[in-house]
């Protein structure tokens, strides 16, 4: 066996749509010793999957290798097909992905699954202790209640082990991670890259661990390599890249990290007065079917007794585990869902979602997470901001709309455009300036960079900074990103179990 | 699955059965406004319409003829046919024994085939056999019961042949031969129309599921095509797919109907036919709701199965 | 829509739709022009050709000209397929989105409602609505209409459950937007796909079940060219000149397959969920 475990030279893979056939990648080429963790990153439409994909022989029917060579243990594989393809899988080569719902097959038990991977890769007489065995070394809490379950009564973390416990079975020589953790909350993420570095290393194999998250991988592989529309930008040591970048791109990404945001946090301006005041704020699940027609609420609270006080100009944080109520928190402020309680806005006292207000939602905005699904598709961009100045009573007209484009930098011309014509950061910034269209005083932020690449968010962010900076708006941020927070808020609050957990500053 | 949820689901059955019979009813006898009017058609005198409710009691509120009626039918009395005389029951249920038996082996034939070729299709979903399986089941889609079923019969019931008949029905006691021979032509017609419709859905279904995260996983562990194909595969896009054939089977009656009558088939749906153009109230209400039921219980079975056959009910419920 | 035309362009499937019923968007306005002679004239000297020079698809059991009666048939019996498609889309449609927008126990109570309707076989509730109305070609157009207006409803219900929990809902409710420009503005116009695929393929089906009325009796009625009628027709002369039955159901064929080719290209077009 050679050192190099794998190799890559001038890769082309290339993807046919509507008749054109475009490159996915153009000319990569890497190298990875055996017991090395080369880390790729990439944001969306680098190509990193594709790379990932190409090198597991695992493309779509649409796609094709177009050129070059990938040799594993000085093998060239990017021919193999039949019988030689799936001795690799068994013995050579795995491939764990991001998490989803559907990644195990949801009609047949998790034990058999596993097993089947036992069987394929070593003993074919393996019996169910095997299958145990590995469920444990993923350090799975109960491996015989796991095994007789479906996929859909585990939790997502559960099935990520699963997963790597299927992965390792095959006793592979080059273990890919395309994404392993980012559909998980950052404890778990972190237990699970410590146990797959544990395990590679165990295996002594090379991993290639492909992220679009430049400081987590940073922390866990020895080089790094920079992919951007299918090229490579920059190559090295991690030590090398992190702190010596030679490229302009690298340096944005590195400089889009939160820590580096820390340094646009605008100075608080304007004393200390409470702009929204909520007190008792509580949300109940609507119970199902006939109780809740005839009135019946009283659900389990998803928000419970919340009170609130924003300041006005600055940047107050909400975060909190996925479960904790701080969307819903978001959405009761901003009228979407019924409340019980009161929310105190410029002197006026509301009890009631239907209480509010024009005043009230013209002074209090809201963002969202997704920025595909909140422009509606079939409205062109002037109709999408010309709603909310309508609504208020603002004037209307091409000006206006144009102006609003521009205090999110984008060009005037947008205007004539539908929102697919946009990417996701340009839509996230539409969303930003129909949010301004009424000149609030307080802007929610639900989560909004999640959905972003990480280049985009730090621009998204530094816009909203900018505007807190010159037209004095509150944010409510509400964000499961510890960092970001950190460096963006002058306030930040916990939420646990529908509850605001003690602050801290 | 529990015996709550399929003690729910009974309840819910049996309700959806009553709302139908009184639907049946209200369409047939209360709404024309007078039955009476309906039997005798538009043109009949005062006197004669005046005769006719006497005798069937139409001058009762709406619920109390309802109400005498699906208590007969409860009771296994449908009333009398206003044509034959007989009692309706007994020949709506012989005529519902002759239909089950084109529909039981269509539907068997038309399961099988449509599935091999549906999952054939999709697994080469793009190549030759795709394409062929494609172009043959399109016209199927296109083509209504009754064109399907007089093709067949200028094509293989020419006299001078003598293969098939072109209509009619030869009991099983005449002769297995007869019977096999009177039925193919009927079967075949259903089974064409149905074998397209249900085999392209199987095809959709099949290249969803071959498209997923599972399939992938199943795949890059190494595993043969045909193991992931059957052991991962196969299962879960079976299970829309049984939702899809308990929906065709209300399309299967609707076949039914006028198979019987381009083949002059002595089953349910051609006395439906014959009982509406005579106007022969109490048979159109029995034999549209026995088939009604029919269709029911159908779906019903094929909703247990699906909750059978998948885990997240099973495991759950 | 311009964007959409250039990709129906590029889809062989929906393109070879839109072909076929573009030309019978011509016969439908042309057809009775185009016919060489009077559907209803009798040749009693030519009567069961094949086709020939002077009577290019044949003759029928009175001498009518085949290829006349199958032009003149073609308007009512495609007409017939959007006339009840539309009516049902019309009633059904609206319903359901009212139902999924209002919720509760309005919603339950419709939803009810059509599961019972829905419980009756769809062919057996047509004949049914027909007994009721009597026979007649406008009668069964009305019948079929009844019989798809649940199947709309609940594709339309089922839409709008899942657009309004969209975010741009959302964002209107936020801004305090009426109930009436909710569903005018923001849900009806993301409706359309999925309504205008279903749509085109319960055309066919309707031309399909209209044709099959006239060939039970139900629908339209002697001496109209029908193209149900026409294989009714033919029945009992179709060992003497099978054409007679060939060429109506190539006409049923072509037009049902024109809509069903149109929706499938509409369907590929508006779920850009192809591969990968």
């Amino acid at each position: 066996m050679t050192a190099t475990a794998l190799r890559a030279d001038g890769l082309v893979v290339t993807y046919r749509a509507d008749g054109r056939e475009t490159a996915a990648l153009n000319g990569v080429s890497l190298e990875l010793e055996v017991g090395e963790t080369l880390g790729i990153i990439g944001e969306s439409g680098s190509g990193k999957s594709t790379l990932a994909y190409a090198i597991a022989r695992y493309l779509p029917d649409n796609a094709r290798i177009a050129a070059g060579s990938i040799q594993l243990g000085g093998r060239p594989v990017e021919a193999l097909g039949g019988e030689a393809l799936r001795d690799l899988r068994r013995h050579d080569l795995r491939l764990v992905y991001q998490n989803a719902p559907s990644t195990l097959t949801p009609t047949m038990r998790i034990g058999p699954q596993v097993l089947e991977a036992v069987r394929l890769s070593g003993d074919a007489k393996a019996g169910r202790a095997a299958a145990l065995d590995l469920l444990r070394r993923v350090r799975l809490a109960d491996p015989e209640a796991i095994y007789r379950r479906f996929q859909h009564q585990i939790s997502g973390g559960e099935r990520q082990r699963v997963l790597i416990a299927m992965a390792i079975a095959a006793r592979p020589r080059l273990l890919i991670l395309d994404e392993p953790t980012s559909a998980l909350d950052p404890d778990n993420a972190r237990a699970i890259l410590d146990l797959v570095g544990e395990l590679a290393a165990e295996l002594g194999a090379a991993v290639l661990f492909i992220s679009h998250d430049i400081e987590t991988v940073a922390g866990r592989a020895n080089r790094l390599m920079i992919l951007k529309g299918g090229e490579v930008v920059e190559a090295g040591t991690t030590a090398q890249v992190v702190e010596r970048p030679q490229r302009d791109y690298t340096r944005l990404l590195l400089d889009s990290s939160p820590k580096r945001l820390a340094a646009g946090r605008p100075r608080p301006r304007g004393g200390d007065t409470t702009l929204l005041s909520a007190h008792a704020l509580t949300v109940r699940y609507r119970r199902p079917g006939w109780r809740s027609w005839l009135g019946m609420d009283g659900g389990a609270p998803v928000i419970d007794g919340v009170d609130l006080d924003v300041p006005a100009g600055r940047t107050t944080a909400i975060v909190g585990p996925s479960g904790s109520g701080k969307s819903t928190l978001a959405r009761a402020l901003a009228g979407l869902v019924p409340f019980t309680g009161t929310i105190g806005v410029d002197g006026r006292g509301y009890a009631s979602a239907r209480a509010l207000d024009a005043g009230y939602r013209g002074a209090v905005q809201i963002v969202f997470q997704n920025p595909d699904t909140s422009l509606n598709p079939r409205h062109r961009i002037t109709e999408i901001l010309k709603r909310p100045l309508k609504l208020s009573g603002l004037r209307h007209g091409r000006p206006e709309i144009e102006a609003l484009l521009d205090a999110v930098r984008l060009p005037a011309e947008f205007a004539r455009r539908y929102p697919h014509q946009l990417s996701g950061g340009q839509k996230q910034r539409i969303a930003i300036a129909r949010a301004l269209a009424t000149r609030p005083k307080l802007i929610i932020c639900d989560e909004i960079t999640s959905a972003l690449d990480v280049s985009t968010q730090a621009a998204i962010m530094r816009l909203l900074l900018e505007l807190q900076e010159r037209d004095g708006t509150a944010l409510l941020m509400i964000s499961h990103d510890l960092d970001l927070v950190r460096a963006t808020a002058h306030r930040t609050l916990r939420m646990r179990g529908g509850r605001l957990v003690p602050a801290e500053a | 699955m529990s015996l709550v949820h399929i003690l729910r689901r009974l309840i819910a059955l049996v309700a959806i059965l009553f709302l139908v019979s009184a639907l049946v009813f209200a369409i047939t006898q209360i709404l024309p406004g007078n039955a009476a009017v309906m039997i005798l058609g538009q043109n009949a005198t005062e006197a004669e319409l005046k005769a006719l409710e006497g005798a069937l009691d139409l001058d009762q509120s709406a619920w109390v003829q309802y109400g005498r009626w699906i208590g007969g039918v409860l009771a296994g009395d449908a009333g009398v046919s206003m044509i034959s005389n007989q009692p309706v029951m007994e020949t709506v249920l012989t005529a519902l024994g002759r239909s089950l038996v084109l529909a039981v082996i269509a539907v068997l034939v038309m399961a099988t085939v449509a599935i091999v070729l549906g999952v054939t299709a999709a697994v080469r979903r793009g190549r030759f056999a795709d394409l062929v399986i494609s172009a043959l089941t399109y016209p199927g889609v296109c083509v209504p019961e009754f064109v399907v079923g007089t093709l067949l019969v200028v094509l293989l019931a020419r006299p001078e042949l003598g293969w098939f008949p072109a209509g009619g029905y030869s009991p099983p006691s005449a002769g297995l031969a007869d019977f096999a021979r009177s039925i193919a032509l009927p079967v075949l017609t259903l089974t064409i129309i149905l074998t397209s419709r249900i085999s392209r859905q199987v095809r959709s279904e099949m290249i969803d599921v071959l498209k997923s995260d599972y399939v992938r996983t199943a795949t890059l562990k190494g595993l043969p095509r045909r193991a992931v194909l059957y052991r991962h595969a196969l299962p879960n896009a079976m299970l829309p797919t049984l939702t899809i054939l308990a929906l065709d089977i209300g399309y299967l009656i609707g076949g039914i109907v006028v198979v019987e009558e381009v083949f002059a088939y002595p089953g349910l749906g051609r006395l439906l036919i014959f009982s509406m153009q005579s106007r022969d109230l109490p048979m159109i209400q029995a034999g549209v709701l026995v088939m009604a039921v029919v269709y029911v219980l159908a779906n019903f079975a094929a909703d247990l199965l699906h909750g059978f056959f998948d885990p997240r009910i099973r495991a759950d419920a | 829509m311009r964007e959409i035309l250039r990709k129906l362009a590029r889809n062989p499937v929906g393109l070879a739709g839109a072909v076929i019923l573009s030309v019978l968007a011509l016969v439908i306005l042309f057809g009775p022009l185009l016919a060489p002679y009077d559907p209803t004239g009798f040749h009693v000297t030519r009567r069961l050709e094949g086709p020939s020079l002077d009577f290019l698809l044949g003759t029928d059991q009175f001498g009518r000209d085949l290829l006349s009666r199958i032009l003149t048939g073609a308007r009512p019996a495609i007409l017939f397929g959007i006339g009840a498609t539309g009516l049902a889309v019309l009633a059904g449609g609206s319903v359901g989105v009212l139902s999924g927008y209002a919720g509760g126990l309005v919603d339950e109570a419709i939803m009810r409602a059509l599961d019972v309707v829905l419980a009756v076989p769809a062919l057996l509730f047509t004949l049914l609505i027909l007994t009721l109305l009597g026979s007649g070609i406008v009668n069964a157009m009305l019948a079929v209409a009844i019989s798809f207006a649940p199947g709309f409803a609940r594709l339309t219900r089922a839409s709008t459950l899942s657009i309004r929990e969209r975010d741009f809902v959302a964002a209107a409710i936020a801004r305090g937007e009426q109930h009436a420009y909710i569903l005018c503005r923001e849900i009806l116009p993301n409706l359309l796909p999925p309504v205008v695929v279903e749509a085109s393929i319960r055309i066919a089906q309707a031309l399909m079940i209209g044709a099959t009325l006239s060939y039970l009796g139900l629908g339209a009625q002697a001496p109209a060219s029908d193209w149900g009628l026409l294989v009714a027709e033919a029945r009992d002369y179709l060992f003497r000149n099978g054409w007679l039955l060939a060429f109506p159901a190539l006409a049923i064929g072509i037009s049902a397959l024109g809509f069903n080719l149109l929706g499938d290209g509409l369907r590929d077009l508006l779920n850009p969920e192809l591969d990968a």
